[in-house]
């Protein structure tokens, strides 16, 4: 009997998405779940993230960044094992409430529908340990460039 | 340390120069935001930079750092236009990307479509060769302090 399943796993293959995104990896994402249904990223604290030097929260861009690179992540895990370059076509995010200083933020994306040439994609962040209470929420759609060995990018 | 009322008045009034409010922002600096004022206009600059780099094989700028762009450009232009005392609240950022963000120098310009006593409702516009072909555009809505 031969195993046609490949080599890698999602999560390996988000992992060298992550690891190829050099403003993702600066910012300090990390990816801590990959399955077909949702991916699962996280975004330390750090005082140079700060958008509000009197509340010490972090800026609302560089949590919109982590939801971007994950939403493109949560494309992936659904193209698999094929990897495509997916740019965003456009991304709405609304800041519930802003994290607590010093916290983690933890974003959950899912591409919950996938046709031809796009792909849809929902995404919530919130603080880590503080599931049930959401800072963010975001909807984007992607578009599928189907380039000859876009999985370079990736090194498959 | 001054307070950030006393640094956005002084900008405002001119005794400061309206980097140094940009740079009391820590994200901001992590960007490496820049302001340009001609008369009253406000041009805000990305910087072409190895650290806002998306794709790597383009290469692109990153859509989430060109987001992180504009949401900062318009929050510095609600406090120096409109004399906001504090960082304003985003309450939501939405983006359209029309073109590849290529590896150059990026910029903003902002115009308030709409300003009410709590919310303001303020249009983004970047570009990189020239403002009639913008690479992204964005709308967001601000929560302004009560004791504006």
């Amino acid at each position: 009997m031969t195993d046609s399943s490949p080599p890698f796993t999602r999560l390996d293959v988000c992992n060298r998405f992550l690891e190829s995104v050099r403003h993702s990896v600066v910012l300090g994402m990390e990816v801590i779940s990959a399955e077909e249904t949702a991916v699962r990223a996280r975004l330390p604290w750090r005082d140079d993230l700060v958008g509000n030097p009197e509340t010490g929260v972090m800026h609302g861009g560089a949590i919109f960044a982590m939801m971007d690179h994950a939403g493109g992540m949560s494309v992936t895990c659904r193209t698999f094992p094929v990897f495509e370059i997916t740019p965003t076509i456009d991304f709405r995010v609304d800041h519930l409430r802003g994290p607590a200083k010093g916290a983690a933020v933890v974003c959950e994306a899912s591409c919950y529908r996938l046709t031809p040439h796009v792909a849809f994609v929902r995404i919530t962040s919130w603080e880590e340990g503080n599931e049930d209470a959401p800072i963010a929420t975001g909807l984007a759609t992607y578009t599928r460039l189907k380039i000859d060995k876009a999985g370079q990018v990736v090194g498959q | 340390m001054k307070a950030l009322k006393t640094l956005i008045d002084e900008c405002r009034s001119g005794a400061t120069d309206y980097q140094e409010l940009v740079d009391r922002v820590p994200y901001a600096r992590f960007l490496g935001i820049q302001v340009v004022a001609q008369g009253d206009e406000l041009t805000f600059v990305l910087p072409k930079n190895d650290n806002v780099i998306g794709n790597p094989t383009l290469p692109a700028l990153h859509g989430g750092a060109v987001a992180g762009f504009m949401e900062q450009a318009a929050i510095i232009f609600i406090l120096l236009q409109m004399g906001e005392p504090r960082v304003p609240k985003t309450i939501d950022f939405t983006i359209d990307y029309l073109r590849a963000g290529h590896f150059r120098d990026t910029y903003a310009e902002c115009r308030i479509t709409r300003q009410g006593r709590r919310i303001a409702n303020v249009h983004i516009s970047a570009w990189q060769k020239n403002r009639q072909e913008p690479i992204t555009i964005a709308r967001a809505h601000f929560l302004l302090s009560e004791d504006a």
